[in-house]
């Protein structure tokens, strides 16, 4: 505690650092328990100037104690966070360059739209006419003008969205912190504020960090997502890189959904792999070499989509298998296959409707056959 | 057929209706007609002692109305006096018991479910024993050789014993000591409902803790303050207990002098008039309250 006390805080005098690219939000081996949970363990980020990060993670995993720890609200236990260069240690959540948007929006429901608005600008002591100019902007950025004098009870949750969002972003943060920003909208409206917001928020080129639990959210609003599981950074990368290759189970598993073999590394050639599966008959043919070992256990993973069925036996034995259709979920867009393997394991399929009115019409308890590309499997180790 | 029964019934809703209803008609509106007709009529050697407000002359029902009552309370200073001294010393005793209560109703409802109730408990514990108790109490512990007294001539403070007992200080100390869980409990159940990350937000947008209280928590509770408010105010005006006990001889209020017009002089039209009068200034008080609570309503 004494030492915090003489830490100075930053001030004009005491400029930051120049701002570099990648680092403009930095978290350094930041770690949080309570008592002896660990909540956030040893976490390295670094977000850059203008980027829509998004922290994808089931609850409890941690995301929100981090989100806190950025907002001021919680001090790390161990570790230390940067913005824009400036240790935000020991800084309250009132001196913080940092604002959110709640899940809840927690907008004041004694105050208009437009007081919400200029809550944090008033705070700053800047001029009324200066504070008035600054809210007609923000409310008109987010369409809300014509509501300025309403009071909260009296929008709809889209609205109070959209207030929410002008109100973290009338003070101009460093970085914009977003707390579930669509858990509160059903799922018509939630589709059409995803691209709203984002479009608002490149608009005004905010750093923006965004947690959530929804990964089609994570996906279509961020440029790049961190997977969090047990207060660990499992994987960081694009949208993209995150689905195609995972690096671990958990991220496979936990991004969309996808066919898990497990077995034994039985030909490890620089340029191909083959592997045993207890589950599957055939082996599975791997076409890239895998940092590995004869003989490793490792489990490969498949997406549904990348898997096709057929009720003639395909020409390559490898990558396919016999089963009977055990159950189909007609989902109008696509058809989701659940294909009972001989030994019970079960392999999902996804079948793209446009292509099942050319095919012949597959259906329950019909004997199929299904395979995949070499190039679609993903090998995992851990 | 099925949508005559509930005529031929009285329907559950009705019956639970009219107990609140029953209640107020035959032990608030019937008492106060009576005290009010009470207040018309003139002091009289007769049990009961005033005059009937109805009586035959010469076949003819004549209806006497008395306001002698209620000019005299105007001409005599003494109730002025002691009407306004009431208020002032129910409007001080009720700021005095926010002053204190808030803090305390703050603190409960922040914190965790068992320490809570067990805090709840604790404020509300006093009242499980006689309110009468209690006021007595207080003259053993302030009465010039009592408990504070003695305690401080031991340690050597003072030199004499204070005249703690029988003075406004006295009258002050057992109205707020009585009234604090009156403020406490309508508090705190405003502030436990209140959405803490309001608080967060308030926070994050730069305000200090101390502005955050004042321009969120503050204005949110409002309702909470008006409520304890009132009912210890509107009590304290009335209040006959504490400062027949604890109060000195100058110690003025509405509620002793009523008393003495009932039972010390017997008049009970005078008493009367002073009783429909106090409900008159109660009044304003309690329409303030009850538009707040109608706006709140509305939103």
């Amino acid at each position: 505690m004494a030492e915090k006390m003489t830490e100075k805080p930053p001030t004009a005098t005491n400029p930051a650092k120049p701002p570099s690219q990648d680092g403009y939000v930095r978290l350094q081996q930041v770690t949080k328990t309570f008592d002896k949970f660990v909540a956030v363990d040893s976490v390295d980020l670094k977000i850059k100037k203008g980027e829509i990060f998004g922290l994808l993670g089931s609850s409890g995993c941690g995301k929100s104690t981090l989100l806190h720890m950025l907002a001021g609200f919680e001090e790390p236990t161990e570790g230390k966070i940067f913005i824009d260069g400036v240790d935000m240690t020991g800084i309250p959540p009132y001196l913080r360059p940092v604002n959110m948007m709640f899940q809840s929006y927690a907008l004041f429901p004694h105050m208009t739209v437009e007081q919400n608005v200029a809550f944090g600008l008033k705070q700053d002591k800047l001029p009324k006419d200066e504070v008035s100019k600054r809210v007609e902007k923000m409310l008109n950025m987010v369409h809300m003008e014509a509501y300025a004098k309403r009071k909260p009870h009296q929008l709809s949750g889209g609205q109070r969205q959209r207030v929410a969002l002008a109100r973290s972003l009338a003070k101009q943060p460093k970085l914009l912190l977003l707390d579930e920003p669509m858990g509160a909208l059903d799922k018509k409206l939630r589709e059409q504020m995803q691209l709203e917001v984002v479009s608002i928020l490149e608009s005004v080129g905010v750093t923006c960090l965004m947690v959530t639990h929804d990964q089609e959210e994570a996906m279509t609003m961020t440029s790049r997502i961190g997977i969090m599981h047990k207060g660990r950074i499992l994987q960081i990368g694009e949208p993209k890189e995150v689905y195609e290759t995972p690096n671990s189970r958990f991220t496979a598993e936990f991004i969309g959904s996808v066919n898990m073999f497990e077995g034994i590394i039985v030909e490890d050639e620089p340029e191909y792999v083959m592997i045993n599966c207890k589950s599957l008959e055939n082996p599975i043919f791997i076409d890239h070499g895998v940092t590995s070992e004869l003989g490793m256990q490792v489990w490969v993973a498949v997406r549904p989509e990348k898997i096709s069925l057929s009720k003639e036996p395909p020409e390559v034995k490898t990558n396919s298998a016999k089963g009977v259709v055990k159950d189909i979920a007609y989902l109008g867009s696509h058809s989701i296959y659940h294909v009972g393997l001989p030994n019970g394991k079960l392999v999902i399929a996804n079948v793209y409707n446009i292509d099942r009115a050319n095919k012949l019409e597959i259906t329950w308890n019909d004997e199929v056959y299904v395979s995949w590309e070499p190039a679609s499997a993903v090998v995992l180790i851990v | 057929m099925r949508r005559q029964l509930p005529l031929a019934l009285p329907s559950g809703r009705i019956i639970l209706i009219s107990i609140p209803f029953l209640w107020f008609v035959f032990f608030l509106f019937i008492p106060f007609a009576i005290v009010f007709k009470i207040s018309f009529s003139e002091i009289a050697t007769a049990i009961p002692p005033y005059t009937k407000l109805l009586s035959t002359i010469n076949d003819t029902i004549q209806l006497t109305l008395s306001l002698g009552n209620y000019i005299f309370l105007f001409t005599d200073s003494l109730y002025a006096t002691a009407y306004l001294n009431s208020i002032k010393i129910a409007f001080f005793s009720t700021l005095l018991c926010l002053l204190i209560g808030y803090p305390m109703a703050y603190a409960i409802a922040r914190t965790e479910s068992p320490t809570r109730n067990l805090l709840l408990m604790l404020v509300v514990l006093p009242s499980w024993t006689s309110f009468l108790i209690r006021v007595y109490a207080w003259i053993g512990i302030l009465k010039n050789n009592g408990l504070l007294n003695n305690l401080l001539l031991s340690l050597g403070i003072i030199n004499e014993p204070l005249q703690l007992l029988h003075t406004n200080f006295s009258v002050y100390l057992g109205i707020v000591y009585a009234y604090l869980p009156f403020m406490i409990l309508p508090l705190y159940a405003n502030l436990v409902k209140l959405d803490y990350s309001l608080l967060d937000a308030a926070s994050d947008l730069g305000a200090r803790p101390w502005k955050s209280f004042l321009t969120i928590t503050l204005p949110l509770s409002l309702a909470g303050i008006i409520s304890g408010s009132m009912l210890v105010f509107i009590p304290v005006v009335g209040e006959f207990v504490i400062p027949d006990l604890l109060g000195g001889p100058d110690t003025l209020m509405i509620g002793k002098v009523l008393w003495q017009e009932f039972f010390n002089n017997r008049d009970w039209p005078v008493a009367s008039a002073v009783a429909v009068i106090m409900l008159l200034l109660l009044i304003v008080p309690i329409l303030l309250f009850n538009r707040h609570q109608n706006k709140q309503l509305q939103g």
